[in-house]
């Protein structure tokens, strides 16, 4: 069982009303802190996409009286690491610190909050990288595939940008444009806050109290339109070299659904479990057709989806693809068993505490549960969610979500045939 | 900037060890106390405590690696790495990481060069089981030709999927043949494709006897238990095994003296190419031939030149309205022959692969000829020190780094000393590393751009 001490997260208020999830341990001098705001790269005008995710990188790249060099020559000197991302759903900053530093660390911070300069230089430059971004993402064939699948999945609805956008839009950016989105995303009323480390509820608080003026009190979002995923079928990219990647996805489960659990469970028998999952011991440990096949549930802003993917040469892709619907079509006919219920269960019960690994990755699960309205003591609850998963509720997911008619399928390669 | 540009800078730490204590440092330097032992069948014994959790990490490091692989059959030490997740004599199933998963953890393996790594990440109570399964596999594999040919395909896949899909993987493949030609360490750890597709099943058979007993490893536990009670498990589990006696083959020394390589960049067009990426490779003497001191000294000099974006060539080459996109530099010491500095740009446009040949030659002259400030070196030695202790931050993390720094040797009582060392470099010490191992006839440089060749921008 996981230790009660490691999942105990203490609450702790803002004088603005929001509430932060710490975790405490001192057993090295470390501070972790993670903010994440909701409303993400979706958020860009149409003409504009790329805006926000350009916007979260510049705000490291200067503020208040430290312009680029001088800013980062400073965080280098405090040892404390800094980072702004974002993506479709979200924006997130994440700063790890060593206590003795904490000061003058959170006052850098406040400051990329409150006063990010947005100089001409450095938006140049971040231009540059954004743009490189999005030929690395070209020249992958996975994440090429990702992509289309997402400008298919979700055509005429912002989801079918990636964040990224295209060099055409990204031009475009102003610094006004920058400042705006900053002021517009970046509030008090649509953060939530993460805290791991060497710090005391009393003194997280303090912290807390001086940072959030940095933010505009509320947030101004468009409006994002939700999109059940409807779009099937199967589309082909070109792409040279031996290998084809395959990205697929159908309607997903959303977290706060009655049948999350179960859809979650059997994600872990259908591709999740790696190998204990059908899809890798089809595809990989009986046929060698490929190194690695997934499946994963992701409930985001606008969608649940069920999504996954593979690789496989060109001369094995449409078999692999044939097991994949297969196994759909087995599940939804046959159920699981009752050994693969039980072994699922026991995986994700046994290796919960795992993911309480490294401040980084434990600021990350407090995230997630504060993001999906989770209460405090969701990680001393959440073995019973999976526990309670009956291979009845399992199995009917099963028929009303595995259906190989239903899938939407990106390849991009050259496949030629099983 | 972006985290999906920035550059790794591997740190190096060297491995601290021998009966039980070290002493602890200054509040910000601490490293945990490891333990030691050692079985009589020459198999090592390091513990890491680590609370936070009630987990262990189980890793059991083998001294072997691609470096390994006999000519003509590269990718067999990572292809047997495959194989040893399949049936033995006790579990004719062959379903390692399914029992694994039915305890409530996970598992993988990672095969580079000169190490097989082979790890477990389970409730504490399991520690005795995946002994029982680590020591089952070291000696009762069956190895059966159906396995090993169906793990050959998947090998082939892996391959496709990480590298023939991957222009850069492939040019680094390349570049790799040329920087260590006449050591196996030209050889890529994945293996050629042709010599993949025709690889015997006996290579196989033959590489677990040459290869895998207790004195050709050692055994690595960090979290939530003790030395006493790792010891206990370990003679019981481990103790039975047999030694193989064997010492490591001799390996082809590599001429760290003598100017050999030429400066002639290699050109990679590739249609599938969308980016000019600039990159080259230096051979170094190994980290062990350091001492400490000057190991230092070019951490921190390797960080100043292309570390960060507060590094040189950030400032010159990406700044104002440089003439790269992106820049970086990392030095790997995680190998027994040699260390490695990598440096790399993205340059906007083709020319600019060119022109960044003698740009780079003159960054790096100017590094090695005017001393960094005092200011630089304290940010990169504090930079520097602070990571080594946020990877102690996390059970898998603080595993993976004193594995590392313990396979690749050092002086014994140093690890926990490194901040230390980074804190008392001085500008000419960087200056004199650099000088010393930035050296013409030593390197590889590649220049990767689209076939058709138009700039992109």
């Amino acid at each position: 069982m996981p230790s009660a001490a490691l999942l105990k997260v203490e609450t702790v208020e803002t004088y603005a009303g929001t509430t932060a999830w710490l975790m405490e341990d001192r057993t090295l001098p470390i501070i972790t802190l993670h903010f994440e705001w909701r409303g993400g790269t979706a958020q860009d005008p149409e003409a504009l996409q790329g805006l926000t995710l350009l916007m979260a990188s510049l705000l490291n790249e200067g503020a208040g009286a430290y312009d680029s060099r001088a800013f980062q020559d400073r965080l280098s000197f405090l040892g404390t690491e800094m980072r702004f991302d974002a993506d479709r759903d979200s924006i997130t900053a994440e700063i790890r610190m060593l206590r003795p530093h904490r000061n003058e660390s959170l006052a850098l911070f406040r400051s990329a909050l409150s006063e990010p300069r947005f100089d001409e230089e450095a938006i140049m430059r971040m231009k540059h990288e954004l743009k490189t971004l999005i030929r690395m993402r070209q020249e992958d064939p996975s994440d090429r595939a990702r992509d289309l699948w997402y400008a298919s999945a979700f055509s005429g609805h912002p989801y079918a940008s990636p964040s990224e956008g295209t060099p055409e839009t990204i031009e475009k950016i102003s610094a006004d444009d920058l400042r705006r989105q900053h002021q517009a995303l970046m509030a008090q009323d649509n953060v939530i806050i993460s805290a791991f480390g060497d710090i005391s509820p009393r003194e997280l608080k303090q912290v807390l109290d001086e940072l959030l003026p940095a933010l505009a009190p509320k947030h101004q979002p468009t409006p994002l339109a939700p999109h059940p995923l409807q779009q099937t079928g199967l589309t082909v990219e070109f792409h040279e070299g031996p290998q084809s990647a395959v990205f697929f996805g159908f309607p997903g489960v959303a977290l706060n659904d009655a049948d999350f659990y179960p859809a979650f469970v059997l994600n872990y028998i259908l591709g999740g479990g790696g190998f204990a999952s059908r899809l890798t011991e089809e595809l990989r440990e009986q046929r060698g057709l490929t190194y690695s096949v997934y499946s994963y549930l992701v409930d985001q802003t606008a969608a649940p989806l069920w999504l996954g993917g593979f690789t496989s040469d060109r001369s094995t892709v449409e078999q692999a693809l044939a097991l994949v619907k297969e196994e759909l079509k087995k599940l939804r006919a046959d159920g699981v068993s009752e050994t693969e219920l039980r072994d699922a269960k026991t995986y994700l019960e046994g290796s919960y505490s795992l993911r309480f690994d490294s401040g980084l990755s434990i600021v990350q699960q407090m995230s997630f549960a504060q993001w999906f309205g989770l209460p405090e003591n969701y990680f001393e609850t959440r073995n019973q969610f999976i526990e309670n998963v009956t291979r009845e509720a399992v199995n009917r997911v099963a028929r009303e979500h595995l259906d190989p008619e239903k899938l939407l399928i990106q390849i991009v390669g050259t496949p030629t045939g099983g | 900037m972006f985290g999906a540009l920035a550059p790794t800078l591997k740190k190096n730490l060297i491995w601290l060890a021998l009966l039980g204590l070290i002493s602890s440092l200054a509040a910000c330097d601490r490293a945990p106390e490891i333990g030691v032992a050692r079985l009589d069948n020459g198999l090592t014994i390091y513990v890491i405590p680590h609370h936070r959790a009630p987990t262990v990490t189980h890793m059991v490091w083998y001294g072997v690696g691609g470096a390994d692989d006999p000519e003509g059959h590269s990718g067999i030490a990572h292809l047997f790495e495959h194989l040893m997740f399949k049936s033995t004599t006790t579990r004719p199933d062959g379903d390692f990481s399914k029992i694994i998963a039915a305890m409530g953890g996970q598992d993988n393996a990672m095969t580079m060069a000169d190490l097989t790594v082979y790890f477990q990440r389970v409730p504490k109570e399991r520690l005795a089981d995946v002994m029982a399964l680590e020591a089952d596999r070291m000696v009762n594999l069956t190895l059966s030709e159906e396995d090993f040919k169906t793990e050959r395909d998947v090998v082939i896949e892996e391959r496709g999927q990480r590298v023939d899909s991957q222009p850069n993987a492939l040019a680094h493949e390349k570049i790799m043949d040329q920087l260590y030609a006449g050591h196996p360490y030209h050889r890529p750890v994945i293996g050629w494709r042709e010599e993949l597709e025709s690889l015997p099943y006996e290579a196989a058979t033959e590489f677990y006897k040459a290869h895998y007993a207790p004195d050709q490893a050692f055994l690595l536990v960090a979290g939530d238990t003790s030395l006493s009670e790792v010891v206990r498990l370990a003679k019981q589990y481990y103790g039975p095994l047999a030694p193989s006696g064997k010492k490591r083959a001799a390996r082809p020394t590599l001429d760290f003296a003598h100017s050999t390589l030429s400066s002639e960049p290699l050109d990679f067009a590739d249609p599938r190419s969308q980016q000019y990426i600039w990159m080259r490779y230096y051979r170094l003497p190994p980290s062990v031939d350091l001492a400490p001191r000057e190991l230092a000294a070019l951490t921190i000099g390797i960080d100043l030149l292309g570390g960060e974006n507060t590094s040189l060539l950030y400032e010159k080459l990406v700044r104002g309205e440089g003439v790269a996109i992106a820049t970086g530099s990392a030095l790997d010491t995680n190998m027994r022959d040699a260390s490695e500095v990598s440096i790399y740009a993205i340059a906007h446009q083709r020319e600019g692969l060119t022109a960044l040949d003698s740009q780079v030659d003159d960054i790096i002259a100017e590094a090695q000829k005017t001393l960094f400030s005092p200011e630089d070196i304290e940010r990169s030695a504090n930079k520097l020190a602070a990571s080594f202790v946020y990877e102690q931050d996390g059970q898998a993390s603080l595993a993976f780094n004193y594995g590392l720094a313990i396979a690749f040797g050092g002086q014994p009582d140093e690890i926990a000393n490194w901040p230390d060392y980074l804190n008392n470099v001085s500008p000419a010490d960087v200056q004199t590393a650099l000088a010393t191992y930035l050296k013409a006839g030593h390197y590889v440089t590649g220049h990767i751009r689209p076939a058709d060749g138009d700039a992109n921008e």
